[in-house]
């Protein structure tokens, strides 16, 4: 083999898994997965970010290391389940980024812990996502194949089937969202679609301002429905921009 | 038992080593998950497959999925072996029970 051997992930709690741990209190990005996604979806995300930002990602259950665990059994469950595994992990200053199911969750999420900056890619905003949410069996193959990663997946049935649980049991969870218009927060957010996403308009990607009292802004990258996966980094110069902005905000402020 | 965690025989060793290629990873331990050790459902597979190939043994996807770590799995693969004759080789798992 002549490629150097990859460096050895973390996990830290059941919530929390580092993909490629940095040094201690390098900034954080703390990354959501999509519908039926796991962690490994950030693995060349946090490639890409190192060594100035270190990827922090949300392990689920249902899937993965966590296969065997059942989901919590509403979407208010589930944040506050992630909200009370990132906690102990959670410095000031840190940037959520998640997408498509993962950016609704990143968001609700964010209520309770206060990142400095949400950066929610491919999905609908929050109010927009209650009564959305497909209800059949369909649904789930029909994610699969829109996600593109009908084609990525082999021809095998098992590992078909496990994919298209693993979305039916998210979708699952989403069908118990609902929207707290009230108490808006104040965090930035910055919304990205994906020039290639269809599945979701770009256009609909400015529902997010109503999301938030603090700053939005909204742009368009590379790469489809999914901008990070197992295979392709995501938006690594984006997020590092977003992030040198925040700081330069926090600085003029203080 | 607490031996079996360090003792670890030629099937453990076959075992890792394929972990290890899948995972490009220079060591894996007995105690090592390896979904933890960023492996997913692809490289689950390729481990299955070539465990298969190596030591026609009739594996599923969902038996590295459910092991929690590496001394789990190889457990799993030494019962695979001494096991009943193995179910067709087309058939990973069952149809049923996925859900």
């Amino acid at each position: 083999m002549t490629t150097a051997t990859r460096r050895r992930p973390l996990v830290a709690g059941d919530w929390v898994y580092r993909p490629y741990p940095l040094a201690e209190g390098t900034p954080q990005v703390v990354c959501f997965p999509h519908a039926g996604g796991d962690v490994t979806a950030f693995a060349e995300l946090a490639v890409a970010l190192a060594p100035a930002l270190e990827v922090w990602a949300v392990r689920l259950p249902a899937r993965g290391g966590r296969y065997t665990e059942p989901m919590p059994e509403t979407f208010d469950a589930l944040v506050s389940e992630v909200a009370g595994g990132l906690t102990p992990h959670l410095r000031p200053g840190s940037l959520f980024y998640g997408q498509s199911f993962g950016a609704l969750l990143a968001y609700e999420v964010a209520r309770e812990l206060r990142p400095d900056v949400v950066v929610p890619a491919c999905a609908s905003a929050p109010a927009a996502w209650p009564g959305t949410v497909p209800a059949t069996d369909h649904g789930a193959e029909d994610l699969l194949r829109r996600c593109g990663l009908d084609a990525a997946l082999p021809a095998d049935d098992t590992i078909r089937e496990l994919a298209v649980a693993t979305i039916r049991t998210d979708m699952n969870v989403c069908r118990s969202y609902r929207h707290r218009a009230d108490s808006l927060p104040d965090f930035a957010v910055h919304a990205v679609a994906g020039a290639g996403d269809t599945m979701l308009p770009p256009a609909e990607m400015a529902g997010w301002a109503r999301a938030t009292t603090g700053p939005f802004t909204t742009s368009v990258e590379p790469g489809g429905h999914l901008l990070a996966t197992p295979l392709s980094a995501g938006p690594a110069g984006l997020l590092r921009a977003l992030h040198a902005r925040g700081g330069d905000r926090v600085h003029h402020h203080r | 038992m607490a031996e079996k965690q360090t003792l670890v025989d030629e099937l453990g060793q076959t075992v890792a080593q394929v972990w290890a290629d899948v995972l490009d990873l220079d060591q894996v331990w007995p105690g090592d998950g390896f979904f933890e050790l960023g492996g997913h459902s692809l490289t689950a597979l390729r481990v299955v497959y070539r465990l298969r190939d190596k030591l026609s043994v009739d594996l599923s996807l969902r038996d590295l999925m459910e092991a929690r770590t590496l001394a789990e799995f190889t457990e799993t693969v030494r019962t695979a072996q001494s096991g009943a004759p193995a179910r067709p080789v087309v058939a990973l798992v069952g149809r049923r029970g996925t859900r």
